[in-house]
């Protein structure tokens, strides 16, 4: 039933996060009341899947609210509701830092979108249209690079 | 159209008040089932407002996402294509008004479906009182879809919806596709105060009906995205002749974000074409998923372009400020505990008087019976098998809706899931969710109720997991068997350290046992017979809400209501089936030796205390008697051989078996078969039986030793059969029943096997 696509998956899922080197960090990382915008997701494929479904596609905005009582999980404002998930996945989600999150609270109400708002402060956004591949996501990695 | 009732599908996110909105179109009345093949709960029911009256209104499991990995997530996408059962005529999408940026994600994918769509915004009375404004009519123009504000709780909307769903009905699907082809329906005159927007239906437009299916035009889809979808899709036309465009379409989309890692059973040529359309990206430095679900919220974000002004601040909102205590590392844990203390004192303790109350009834009723029915056969197996029976099962409903009503209280506030983000990194630790908390602990009141809140967990697999432990919590039942060994085989002056009585050391012993090995078999299970995928911590933390009454009493009586019809008629036929082993068969003649023997009491002791006592002693012989010379009486014997091992002779095998219906029922049970009568475990005569009690060569049979291990034993055997109905009905499945009977009976006898033999070794079995 595997395809070969699974395969690549798995050997990729096995991989530490943080053993590539980025300039930007992982959303473990972000102290509580910082926020980010969301570069790519690594991890297992079926986890992946689900926190893009989640609304954590590139280009989107989050921010760390706070941790739970016993330190994990982390509990995070997207796309205007609440998310909670563990270090272990947040620890997949790299993400640009773009400081505190209250700076960008201010000012007039938030119209458009979670695209435009990245791009107006100068962060990368996933632009699958364009020449320039922005999406390589981790688990698919060890055919690219 | 034919004679069938045309079927509405009701789709949306948890916690968007989809229950709420299906009580109001409903009326109330659910009819529950199954969906074929799976154990996830399917409710339907008529529409009773509006002019589709009549209409099957199905409501489907609460999701994020079509995307699934097994076939209980495939429930909501295989529905909605008519996949295994007819497509639905129109799907009523829910979205949490307040969370539409996210919400919409469904949505969209419902629509890509092509089947007529109605929209409910529901609780958009929270979403106007926060802050935000939506313009449904805008939206509705964005999507291709009529869109109607919703306040379920407050029955505001519901009967918008209902006609806005009848105009659906009456829409030939391919012109719903045509139709978001064109844009924009017209839009209609908002409504006075009510303030309920609706797009006007536009079935005017009718493009080529066999066009491709609906994409809006905004975002434009990548070319290399379109280009993968269109390949996968082209490969369902060509094996599924009974796709129509749209479904292909859908069907392609579904499978590119489900299908690889998955346990699903999807044709072998769509999951290579997937895989295909996968490969084929990566050699191009592409990800597929992440195009596909980038596209799908870019249009999320443009259809909400203009529709939606968010509020400014979403940081100092009320659930904001309330969770900055209820989830704060100090007061959060002070508000869990609290909190948990409640659910476990409301099983506990406050449920007793109803119980005593559903007791005496019972007795009542069987007192009354008896003395109706000339006495015979029929009469016993009708008041002490069936009414006794009977019993057993309603004995349990006052902890079923206790448990549930705070469930429900808890969920609909959103507080369940701050339980479940609050204890999470402690349940980790054994690969559970953080939601298995509140059952896991409703265990060590009753494993009936614990077991069917396992409902609460959405990922099969742990929800199997949890269910399988949860009977390893030392509930409420073991406590009588636990009084009434230490009460024989310890001092109770005798103390340990000076300060604590051993009965007191060993009873927290026994709580320590029962919850390692609840967390150790979970450990094991995950890791051999339910081993699989990890599966992440994905979990929403919905706004804090008032929930509604009505709701919280409606959902209580369904789970109520489901034990009764479902688990209770298994549980009353093992009742009477225990009762007949330890009732049958008869033996006239000793029957007739103890007639005679109370004539000679009655003849020659004068009427008084001495007689009654007398006549008493009697009865209670008879009955000891009667029990050796059942069935059950003589499998003790049979069963002698096996638990001698564990220090057991069979008398207490006896006492096993009875144990069967209900675990403190050993206790009456050795009553019995010690010639003391059906009695409790504080019963003075039945301790000093036990005490007094030798085995055939002369020694003591209940010695600490022999005790310890029988409570080892009651900690860790599934002695119960309402349990094993309840696993049964729960996982859908006499495989799993058997498999926890099975692993708990072996778990007990090697540990009490442990206990005795190797006390023996140890020389303690003296005293």
């Amino acid at each position: 039933m595997s395809t070969p696509v699974d395969a690549d998956h798995d050997s990729v899922s096995q991989k530490s996060p943080s053993s590539q080197k980025s300039p930007s960090q992982d959303l473990s990382q972000l102290a509580p009341g910082k926020a980010g915008v969301v570069r790519r997701i690594r991890g297992e494929r079926r986890t992946v899947v689900r926190l893009l479904e989640m609304g954590l596609v590139p280009g989107t905005r989050v921010e760390v609210k706070r941790k739970a009582p016993l330190g994990d999980p982390l509990e995070l404002r997207v796309r205007g509701y609440t998310l909670s998930i563990r270090r272990s996945e947040a620890a997949g989600v790299e993400v640009s830092d773009v400081g505190d999150a209250a700076p960008a609270r201010k000012g007039a109400a938030r119209k458009g979108t979670a695209e435009t708002r990245a791009r107006a402060e100068g962060e990368p956004v996933l632009d699958v249209g364009s020449a320039e591949p922005v999406g390589r996501v981790g688990y698919a990695s060890k055919g690219t690079s | 159209m034919t004679g069938q009732a045309p079927v509405v599908l009701l789709a949306g996110n948890p916690n968007a008040g989809k229950t709420s909105l299906f009580n109001r179109l409903t009326g109330s009345r659910a009819k529950v089932g199954n969906y074929p093949g799976v154990t996830v709960e399917r409710r339907s029911g008529k529409l009773t407002v509006g002019d589709a009256r009549g209409a099957e209104l199905v409501d489907l499991p609460g999701t994020y996402s079509l995307t699934a990995r097994s076939s209980e997530e495939s429930v909501a996408v295989d529905a909605l294509l008519g996949r295994g059962s007819a497509p639905p005529d129109a799907v009523i999408v829910v979205a949490d008004a307040t969370a539409l940026r996210r919400g919409l994600y469904l949505a969209t994918q419902v629509l890509d479906a092509g089947r007529p769509v109605v929209l409910a915004l529901n609780m958009i009375d929270e979403a106007r009182a926060s802050g935000h404004t939506v313009d449904a009519e805008r939206l509705a123009g964005a999507l291709g879809c009529e869109v109607v504000e919703t306040a379920a709780t407050k029955n505001q909307g519901v009967a918008e919806l209902a006609q806005a769903t009848a105009r659906a009905l009456k829409q030939a699907p391919k012109q719903a596709t045509a139709r978001a082809l064109k844009q924009a329906p017209k839009q209609a005159p908002k409504q006075g105060e009510g303030a309920e927007a609706k797009g006007e239906p536009s079935g005017t437009e009718d493009g080529d009906p066999n066009a491709a299916p609906a994409m809006p035009t905004t975002p434009a889809m990548p070319e290399a995205l379109a280009r993968s979808i269109a390949q996968v899709e082209e490969v369902v036309r060509r094996e599924d002749a009974r796709a129509d465009a749209a479904g292909a379409r859908a069907l392609a989309m579904w499978a590119i974000l489900s299908l690889g890692d998955d346990e699903l059973t999807a044709p072998s040529w769509l999951r290579e074409a997937a895989a295909r359309a996968h490969e084929e990206a990566q050699r191009e430095g592409r990800n597929l998923d992440e195009e596909l679900v980038a596209w799908r919220y870019g249009r999320v974000d443009a259809a909400l372009e203009g529709a939606l002004t968010e509020a400014r601040e979403e940081g100092e909102s009320t659930s904001s400020r309330v969770d900055a205590v209820l989830v704060h590392p100090v007061w959060g844990l002070a508000a869990f505990a609290v909190v948990m203390l409640v659910v476990f004192q409301m099983l506990f303790a406050w449920s007793e008087p109803l119980v005593g109350a559903i007791e005496g009834a019972v007795a009542a009723v069987q007192d009354l019976v008896r003395g109706a029915l000339p006495a015979g056969a029929i009469r016993d197996l009708i008041v002490d098998g069936a009414i006794a029976g009977v019993g057993n099962v309603v004995v349990f409903v006052p902890q079923i809706a206790l448990l549930f009503a705070f469930i429900t209280v808890l969920e609909d506030s959103g507080y369940l899931a701050r339980v479940a983000f609050v204890i999470d990194r402690v349940m980790a630790a054994v690969g559970l969710h953080g939601r298995a908390f509140v059952p896991m602990l409703s265990g060590y009141a009753c494993a009936i109720p614990a077991v069917l809140a396992t409902r609460t967990l959405e990922n099969r697999r742990d929800r199997l997991i949890t269910m399988m432990v949860v009977p390893l919590a030392s509930c409420s039942a073991r406590l009588p068997v636990y009084v009434l060994v230490t009460a024989v085989i310890f001092d109770p002056e005798a103390k340990v350290l000076g300060v604590l009585s051993v009965g007191a050391v060993v009873l927290l012993a026994m709580y320590g046992l029962s919850m390692v090995a609840t967390l150790v078999a979970a450990a094991v299970l995950r890791r051999t017979v339910l081993k699989g995928p990890r599966t992440a911590l994905v979990l929403e933390l919905p706004p804090y809400r008032l929930p509604s009454v009505r709701d919280v009493l409606l959902a209580t009586w369904a789970r109520v209501r489901d034990f009764l019809t479902a688990a209770g008629t298994v549980i009353l036929a093992l009742s009477v089936v225990i009762w007949g082993l330890l009732s049958y068969p008869k033996d006239p003649a000793a029957e007739a030796r103890w007639e005679a023997k109370r004539a000679e009491v009655t003849a020659s002791v004068a009427e008084g205390e001495e007689r009654d006592a007398a006549l008493e002693a009697a009865s209670q012989a008879e009955a000891g008697e009667a029990l050796r010379h059942s069935a059950g009486g003589r499998l003790g014997h049979v069963i002698e051989p096996v638990i001698e091992p564990l220090g057991f002779d069979w008398r207490l095998g006896v006492g096993i078996i009875g144990a069967f219906a209900a675990r403190e029922v050993f206790v009456s049970t050795l009553g019995i078969v010690f010639d003391v009568g059906s009695v409790d475990e504080e019963s003075q005569p039945l301790r000093e039986a036990l005490r007094d009690a030798r085995r055939p060569d002369g020694s003591k049979l209940m010695t600490p030793l022999v005790g310890v291990s029988l409570m080892v034993f009651f900690v860790l055997a599934c002695q119960c059969m309402s349990t094993i109905a309840v696993v049964r009905r729960e996982s859908g499945a006499w495989k799993w029943a058997g498999l926890m009977f099975g692993y708990m009976t072996v778990l007990a006898y090697v540990a009490s096997l442990g206990v005795y033999q190797v006390g023996r070794l140890l020389g303690l079995d003296g005293a």
